[in-house]
């Protein structure tokens, strides 16, 4: 499967196609993958693709990251379903055209959460619970893809959630808080959650902000929980769960469970998975006639 | 040098003791998770105040994934009140009264980028004293403890340090493998402690046995790198611009959780909060991997591109410390590489360095910026 | 142990509204010890508080041979200028300092100088300027004293009344310029950027000259290339780097270039000390 992939890569670059493919390679250890930019030819071999590559390779294509200052007129990136839900949403918001990336689909059973979890192969005891009952693992845009594409179901309204958040919203709301406050506690407003994200695309993040200074950017409870609740706010109904906030989290504080409930909130709403259509425009945004309207007082 | 010996069974014993005596005791703990945690659960390590040797980690997990820093150099803290009454200001201390600290199992990576850090604070830069700093610093006793099993991350050998060093430590304490630890006294400081634990700490230890322990915990560090060359390489400006700073670090982010996790990395930032007339004045953990930290009000960004504002962090752990601080930059302790999302090494960055500075006539390495 | 963080309190004296959008602070300290024991030397920096809006790193543009006062100049661009420049005659600032190092003027005695600035970057200059034109009064140290000059506009020229009173000193040049566009119908001074107008109307002689340069980088680069041109030395040149700055005492890191602190190593460099820096600033 990777060959077909690296020879599609390799034909692209040698024709002049694309200007780069930005893909997988082997890690500075054996656990972990690392991202790649393959400029020239000779080097597809170095592309890989199985269960470890669990990073979101879209958000290279964020302005945010550099992408508009590189020059690449059409950029070539592997994605797998999430990653491309990613895309999908990015075109859908006119943060990049659909003509200036070049999507090499590769089919995906699912990725290991962790690296220390990595034993050589992806089994129940090592899958992210973001691929159990996952969608696109066969994916749903692409230019390329190794092989015949089976029909998938993708009808069910709901997302992949991970089991935490039924258990959050179990508990009582000052026991709900009283994790947060915990979790939180570890919070030193690294960003990192933003940074991977493939959507946090504002020039100037709200948290960056002087004038005025909306969200203090202090790590005391205040300007932790409000960079959070403010960061859940903007990514409702945009998110498309690639998970990469947890994971990039050096604290390791399950910040994507906010966006997971949102989710919930928002397919409940205006019965919208964000990330499937190139089309479709978000809810919020948009009038349709028929929108939900109990919920205006 | 004052040494004993102490039954590993007995920490919780010796931290209850400590608890008893009034000390705010910081031990490594597992953090509380929910029920079900599904297939990603992993247990999350942190260094966190406790009220009892109940369910410590000392000794096991092997790094906290948050260090010591945060309890000398806070992540946030006021420095001062102020009051706005029309045209005057009155500005308001802000009363910090640090409690007596025991840290608990501190591993030598972190115990030794203690000095680096007061390096910076202290009025030996520059003569200006952060007091906040120094307090909290001057009432912390720091118990560390030998490392038994480093992971792939770890690579305190190849910064001048071990997985046994006592360096930054006020007592130390070493696996003999038999259940027993062996406790050194290094400092008054530890002196004191011992002496809060005696009833716990027996006879003298096994020098020759610590050493053999401590010698054999060398072997299993797996990455190994020469950092020799390295700051005599970054001193030639004609490096700042070698093609490998944009090859390595095209990939980096900006996420700045490199920096937040490193022990010895030290930006700040100082704002004011405001309530009305009233506010405080705040110093809080900054990046110099944010786009915005060297930004001009012009416009002008002297580090305008990611890769730039990576190779400034590899210049302050192997250039700005040792030659501007002279105490060690890169501790070793691998959680940045553990961190990084996207898998930015900064042991691939002293390979590299320490390739070119052996061959400063080859040809540049072959890459994908022709 | 004293919190190093602390500012000082200063009231503002007089406000003068140089140029749009920039402003001229006189400030007393107002405790009196503190007053009675705050000395500087030219080329050093402060801290200056707008409470609930931060700090914002500006030159002491005054001279230490006038103590009466102290002054900085700031140009409204950000959340705590903006702050700043709302406050008014009697005011509380605050103010921490002073930082840095200093102008190497002892080194100078018996030379030509040469002060060259551009826009809001004459008030570092204009310390040195003033301290140097006050020493040479006393005892005659330095010999001849040209300044050269240049804003955007005519509008945009800062220390206006200065800049005529420089103009009519026995043994000082007085070149001032403003940008091609920038001139109004009685201009009288010179049109063109300040490194060309250097170079092609002015062109100094490099003969016991020390050049004091002082602008944003971009303009110190063309102003060393055209001093080289014309015969300068790279120790010949000296200048005062702005880098972002925020603790102003070497500890948060953000002002470094390479192993240098700006705001304790500098902010004066030399050509010489420059050229070895790692080229980012």
């Amino acid at each position: 499967m990777i060959e077909q992939i690296r020879n599609q890569a390799r034909k692209l670059l040698e024709d002049g196609d694309i200007d780069v493919v930005i893909g997988y390679a082997e890690g500075s250890d054996p656990a972990r993958t690392t991202p790649i930019f393959i400029r020239k030819a000779e080097d597809v071999d170095k592309l890989i693709y199985d269960p470890r590559c669990i990073n979101s390779l879209p958000l290279y294509l964020n302005k945010r990251h550099e992408y508009t200052k590189k020059g690449w007129i059409k950029t070539g990136i592997i994605g797998k379903g999430c990653d491309i839900r990613a895309i999908v949403q990015l075109i859908a918001e006119n943060q990049l055209k659909r003509d200036e990336v070049y999507i090499l689909g590769v089919p995906c059973e699912g990725q290991v959460s962790h690296p220390e979890k990595w034993d050589g192969s992806l089994h129940d005891g090592n899958r992210a619970s973001k691929c159990v009952g996952c969608d696109v693992m066969t994916p749903h845009e692409t230019d390329f893809f190794p092989g015949d594409k089976p029909d998938v179901d993708r009808s069910n309204p709901y997302e992949v959630t991970s089991p935490k958040v039924a258990n959050l919203m179990e508990l009582e709301l000052d026991k709900r808080f009283a994790f947060w406050r915990t979790d939180f506690d570890r919070c030193f407003k690294c960003y990192a959650c933003r940074e991977v994200c493939p959507h946090c695309s504002c020039n100037v993040c709200i948290t960056d902000e002087t004038t005025p200074s909306w969200i203090d950017p202090a790590a005391h409870k205040k300007g932790v929980f409000s960079w959070h609740l403010t960061r859940a706010m903007h990514l409702v109904g945009r998110c498309t769960g690639c998970g990469e906030c947890t994971r990039a989290c050096p604290m390791d504080i399950q910040v994507d469970l906010f966006n997971q409930r949102m989710k919930e909130v928002v397919q409940d709403s205006y019965s919208y998975k964000p990330g499937y259509s190139l089309e479709d425009k978000h809810p919020l945004i948009t009038y349709q006639v028929d929108d939900r309207e109990d919920f205006i007082k | 040098m004052k040494t004993a010996t102490l039954n590993k069974s007995d920490i919780g014993k010796c931290i209850d003791l400590l608890v008893q005596s009034d000390l705010r005791v910081i031990a490594p703990r597992l953090q509380p998770r929910l029920d079900d945690e599904g297939t990603d659960s992993i247990e999350v390590l942190t260094f966190t105040e406790v009220d009892s040797g109940e369910d410590h980690q000392v000794g096991e997990g092997l790094l906290p994934l948050n260090g010591v820093k945060e309890f000398l150099f806070a992540k946030h803290e006021p420095l001062f009140a102020y009051e706005k009454r029309g045209k005057k200001v009155e500005i308001i201390p802000v009363h910090h009264e640090y409690p007596q600290t025991v840290i608990i199992g501190v591993r030598p990576c972190d115990a030794a980028s203690i000095a680096s850090l007061e390096s910076v604070f202290s009025d030996a830069n520059a003569g200006f004293e952060d007091p906040f700093f120094t307090e909290r610093r001057s009432r912390t006793t720091f118990i560390t403890y030998s490392c038994t099993a480093p992971d792939a991350s770890c690579f305190c050998t190849s910064v001048d340090l071990a997985p046994d060093s006592s360096k930054g430590s006020d007592l130390h304490l070493t696996e003999l493998g038999n259940g027993r630890l062996h406790v050194e006294v290094i400092t008054e400081a530890g002196e004191a402690v011992a002496k809060q634990l005696e009833s716990l700490l027996e006879g003298e230890g096994d020098q020759t046995a610590r050493e053999q322990a401590g010698a054999a915990v060398h072997e299993k560090l797996t990455r190994l790198r020469n950092s020799a060359p390295i700051m005599d390489w970054l001193m030639d400006t004609a490096n700042f611009d070698d093609e490998m700073w944009e090859r390595l670090g095209e990939k980096c982010i900006g996420c700045g959780s490199c920096t937040f996790v490193c022990p010895t990395c030290h930006c700040f930032d100082i704002v004011d909060e405001n309530k009305g007339s009233k506010g405080y004045r705040v110093k809080f953990w900054d990046s110099c991997q944010f786009d915005h930290f060297t930004l001009h009000a012009s416009g002008h960004n002297p580090r305008d591109w990611q890769y730039k504002r990576y190779r400034n962090r590899f210049n302050c752990k192997f250039k700005i410390y040792p030659e501007k601080f002279e105490t060690q930059g890169c501790v070793g302790c691998g959680r940045c590489i553990r961190a990084c999302p996207v898998n930015l090494d900064i042991t691939e960055y002293m390979a590299e360095v320490a390739h070119k500075a052996a061959n400063p006539n080859a040809m540049k390495a072959d890459s994908d910026f022709e | 142990m004293s919190n190093i963080y602390q500012p000082d309190l200063m009231t503002i004296a007089k406000i003068i509204q140089e140029a749009p959008g920039i402003k001229t602070f006189h400030l007393k300290f107002q405790d009196e010890n503190v007053a009675n024991n705050f000395s500087f030397e030219t080329g050093q920096f402060g801290e200056y508080s707008a409470f609930g809006a931060g700090e914002s790193t500006f030159c002491i543009a005054s001279s230490p041979t006038r103590p009466d006062h102290i002054e900085c100049c700031f140009r409204e661009t950000g959340k705590v200028t903006s702050a700043l420049a709302n406050l008014t005659e009697g005011d509380t600032i605050g103010f921490r300092g002073p930082y840095g190092n200093t102008f190497p003027i002892d080194d100078w005695k018996g030379k030509n100088l040469m002060f060259i600035g551009g826009g809001i970057a004459l008030p570092p200059l204009r310390s040195v300027i003033w301290n140097c034109l006050d020493l040479r009064e006393q005892d005659g140290r330095y010999e001849h004293i040209s300044i050269v000059y240049g804003a955007k506009s005519v509008a945009d020229l800062v220390y206006k009344r200065e800049i005529e009173e420089w103009n009519q000193m026995d043994n000082v040049t007085m070149v001032k310029t403003v940008d091609p566009g920038g001139e109004t119908e009685d201009w009288d001074g010179h049109v063109g950027f300040v490194p060309h107008v250097l170079e092609n109307d002015f062109a100094p002689s490099p003969e016991n000259t020390i050049a004091i340069i002082c602008g944003p980088p971009i303009m110190i680069k063309f102003t060393f290339e055209a001093l080289e041109r014309l015969g300068f030395k790279q120790d010949q040149m000296v200048t005062t780097l702005e880098n972002r700055m925020k603790c102003g005492l070497g500890k948060c890191g953000r002002c470094n270039i390479g192993s240098t602190y700006v705001c304790i190593d500098g902010p004066v460099f030399t050509a010489t000390e420059l050229a070895a820096l790692p080229q980012e600033f």
